[in-house]
C-alpha cells in the first residue's frame, strides 16, 4: 500500500499497481524503495486526486507506454480523437475539473489520462470562434485591429473548405 | 483553486501544445487568431509536423521518394498544407504551370502481343503518398515503385482468359499496404463479370484476396463504373445492369442492391452516396441520396432495391433535361469528419445548354446528424471552353481542378471549377488519353502513347 498526501492535506491509501500508472510516483517509489513514508503531492488537490485514482483503478493492469515507443511516436503519433466509452463518461466533468485533471495528469506523468484530457479539449475547440476560445482558456485579445485583420487574411486559404 | 488564479494561465504551454496537436487545421487557425501567445504556439513546428504527418498518414500528401516531412521548416509545412487544400499554385498564375519535379520510368509491360490494341483498355493511377503507381493494360494490372519503376506486383486472376476492366485502390497501414479492387470481364461466351478485392503488402510485393465475388452478367464489355474503397467498405457500380455491389472488407461479405436509372455512386466515411435522375419530378432534376452503410448491410431483404431502405438525406439538384453527371467526393484535409462534393452536370441534349457545377459540403461526424450544404453553383454556358469538351471529367481534384482533352485544339488542358475563367493548356508531350490527377497534390500521372517508347511520367507542379 502507498500513502499519498494532497495539497489540502488529505491522505489517500492506495494499492501500488494502481498508483504506479503515474510514472512520477513509480519513479519515486523506485528511488525510495520499501518504505512507509507518505508521498506528498503539493500540486494535486484531494478532489482531483480522487478522480485520478478512479481512472488509474479502472485502467490498472493495462500496459504502460514504454519510453521507447513514446519516442518513436513523438512526431507521428496517431492522432485519433476517439475516446473510449468509459473514458468519455469519466471525463464528462465541468471545465475547471477537466483542466485540473489535465494538469494533474501532466504533473503525475500519466500519459493516457493526459491524452484523454487533451482530446476532450481539442473536441471542445472544434467550431468555436476566437472569442469563444479566449473565454475557454481565460486569455485576453492582445491583437490590434490591424493585426487581427492581417491574421484573418493569412488564414483565408482555409475558409470555405 | 490554485490553477484558476487570474495571474496564472489555465494551462501550461507544453499541455497547450499537446492539445493543439489533437486539433484539425481549421481549429489551429482559429486558435492562432485568439492571442499573440496562442498564435506563436499554433504556428510552432511541433504542431504543424504533427498535423502534416497526420495528413500524410491519412493519404492527403504525396511525397517524392527522398522527401521527408521532418526536414521541412514550419513555414514549409504550412505551405504544404496550403497546397494540399488549394492545389498547385502555378496553375492559377499568368506564367502558366511550372513543373517542380518530374519522375520518369519505363513500364515493365513490354512486348505486347498486339501493339495496335495498346490503348484500347488502359488506366493509370498514382497511389496516394506518391510512392507507387498502378498501371493497367487489358489483362494486366501491375504495381510499380516510383523509385526507378521497379516492379512490385502483378495481378493474376484465377481465370484462363480475362480482361481487367476497372480498378480502384486505397493505401492503408501508413503506406505499407494497399487495398485494390479489380473488376474483371471473362473473355468467353458466358458474359461473366467478377470483382476481386486484394490487400497488397507493398514491402513484400505479395497480395491476399479478401473478396472474390461474381458481378451480374452483362452484354456490355465494360460493365463497371464507379469503383471506390473507403475504410472498411468498397463499392462497384454495374450501371448497365442497374446494380450496386457493396463489400465489407473486415468480414469479406458483400451485398447487392438494385438501383434503377443509376447515374453515379461514391463513398464517404460510413455512407453511400447515389446520384440518380429524380423519378417523381416532371422537371429535369437529379437526386442525391445518402445512406448509412451499416443500415444497408443490416437489411435482410433479398435482392433489395436500394430505395427500399430509407436514406438519411436527400438533396434535389438542378440539371438540364438530357444530361450526364459526375459525382466526386473527397474528404477535407483541414476539417476532420467533413467532405467536399463536386457534382458536374453536363447537358447532352441538342440545345447544348452547357454545364452546371455544384459544390457541396458534407459533415459526417460520428454521433452527429449528417448535413449536406450547397456551397456554390457555377453555370458554364456554351461560350465557355468546357462546352467543346465532349466528356465530363474523370478526375475532379479537391480544389476543383479537372483535366480535359480538348478535341478541337487537340490539347490537354486543366480547368478550374472555382474560377471558371481559369483554363490553362498543359504541355504533356506524347501523352495518351489516360491521365490521373492526384486529388490533393494535383500531380499528373500518365503514360506516353508510343509503343516504342512507353514511359510513365509523374509531374508535380509548383
Amino acid at each position: 500500500m502507498v500513502l499519498l498526501v494532497t495539497s489540502d492535506n488529505e491522505q489517500f491509501t492506495t494499492e501500488k499497481d494502481i498508483v504506479e500508472r503515474s510514472v512520477l510516483i513509480k519513479n519515486m517509489l523506485e528511488d525510495v524503495g520499501e518504505s512507509d513514508q507518505p508521498i506528498p503531492l503539493p500540486n494535486v488537490s484531494s478532489s482531483v486526486l480522487k478522480k485520478v485514482l478512479e481512472y488509474c483503478e479502472h485502467h490498472r493492469g493495462e500496459p504502460l507506454p514504454t519510453a521507447d515507443s513514446e519516442q518513436s511516436q513523438d512526431e507521428t503519433r496517431k492522432r485519433t480523437t476517439d475516446i473510449s466509452e468509459w473514458d468519455q463518461k469519466f471525463i464528462t466533468v465541468d471545465q475547471e475539473m477537466l483542466f485540473e485533471i489535465i494538469l494533474a495528469a501532466n504533473y503525475l506523468d500519466i500519459k493516457s489520462l493526459l491524452d484523454v484530457g487533451c482530446k476532450t479539449v481539442a473536441n471542445m475547440i472544434k467550431g468555436k470562434t476566437p472569442e469563444e476560445i479566449r473565454k475557454l482558456f481565460n486569455i485576453v485579445n492582445d491583437f490590434t485591429p490591424e493585426e487581427e485583420a492581417q491574421i484573418k487574411k493569412e488564414n483565408e486559404w482555409a475558409e470555405d473548405r | 483553486m490554485s490553477y484558476l488564479s487570474p495571474d496564472r494561465p489555465l494551462l501550461v504551454d507544453d499541455v497547450l501544445l499537446q492539445i493543439f496537436c489533437f486539433c484539425d487545421i481549421l481549429s489551429i487557425l482559429v486558435l492562432s487568431q485568439s492571442s499573440h501567445h496562442f498564435h506563436d504556439l499554433a504556428f510552432s513546428k511541433q504542431v504543424w509536423l504533427t498535423l502534416l504527418s497526420d495528413l500524410h498518414r491519412r493519404n492527403f500528401i504525396d511525397l517524392l521518394p527522398e522527401q521527408h516531412l521532418n526536414q521541412l521548416t514550419s513555414n514549409e509545412l504550412v505551405d504544404l498544407a496550403k497546397r494540399t487544400v488549394s492545389g498547385p499554385r502555378s496553375w492559377s498564375c499568368p506564367a502558366g504551370p511550372t513543373i517542380t519535379h518530374q519522375v520518369v520510368f519505363t513500364s515493365s509491360i513490354t512486348n505486347l502481343e498486339d501493339p495496335s490494341n495498346y490503348y484500347s483498355n488502359c488506366g493509370i493511377r498514382l497511389l496516394s503518398g506518391g510512392q507507387f503507381v498502378l498501371f493497367q493494360h487489358q489483362a494486366t494490372l501491375e504495381c510499380l515503385s516510383i523509385n526507378g519503376g521497379k516492379h512490385v506486383w502483378q495481378y493474376r486472376g484465377s481465370w484462363e482468359d480475362y480482361e481487367v476492366r476497372s480498378f480502384a485502390a486505397e493505401v492503408v497501414d501508413e503506406g505499407q499496404a494497399v487495398i485494390i479492387m479489380v473488376g474483371v470481364r471473362i473473355s468467353d461466351q458466358h458474359r461473366r463479370n467478377f470483382v476481386e478485392i486484394l490487400r497488397l503488402d507493398l514491402r513484400m510485393g505479395s497480395a491476399k484476396t479478401l473478396v472474390l465475388e461474381p458481378a451480374p452478367n452483362t452484354l456490355d464489355e465494360s460493365p463497371f463504373t464507379g469503383f471506390k474503397i473507403c475504410g472498411d467498405f468498397a463499392i462497384a457500380n454495374v450501371q448497365v445492369a442497374d446494380y450496386i455491389l457493396m463489400f465489407r472488407l473486415s468480414t469479406g461479405t458483400s451485398k447487392r442492391f438494385k438501383a434503377l436509372g443509376l447515374q453515379e455512386i461514391d463513398l464517404i466515411p460510413g455512407h453511400l452516396l447515389v446520384l440518380t435522375p429524380n423519378p417523381t419530378h416532371v422537371l429535369a432534376t437529379l437526386e442525391l441520396c445518402v445512406w448509412s452503410l451499416d443500415s444497408l448491410f443490416e437489411s435482410t431483404v433479398h435482392n433489395p432495391l436500394v430505395t427500399d431502405i430509407s436514406s438519411i438525406s436527400t438533396v434535389t439538384i438542378d440539371a438540364p433535361i438530357n444530361c450526364a453527371a459526375r459525382l466526386t467526393s473527397l474528404p477535407s484535409p483541414i476539417h476532420n469528419d467533413s467532405s467536399t462534393l463536386w457534382i458536374c452536370v453536363k447537358s447532352t441534349g441538342r440545345d447544348q445548354a452547357g454545364s452546371l457545377l455544384h459544390k457541396y459540403h458534407i459533415s459526417h461526424a460520428k454521433g452527429h446528424p449528417l448535413s449536406v450544404e450547397l456551397v456554390a453553383t457555377v453555370k458554364l454556358d456554351e461560350s465557355h471552353p468546357t462546352a467543346c469538351y465532349v466528356r465530363i471529367p474523370l478526375n475532379i481534384s479537391y480544389s476543383g481542378r479537372a483535366e480535359f482533352f480538348n478535341h478541337s485544339s487537340q490539347q490537354q488542358r486543366s480547368f478550374s471549377f472555382t474560377s471558371p475563367d481559369d483554363d490553362i493548356p498543359l504541355d504533356l508531350p506524347g501523352c495518351g488519353y489516360y491521365i490521373h490527377m492526384s486529388s490533393y497534390s494535383g500531380a499528373l500521372t500518365y503514360v506516353t502513347e508510343h509503343v516504342w517508347d512507353e514511359r510513365i511520367y509523374v509531374n508535380y507542379y509548383e
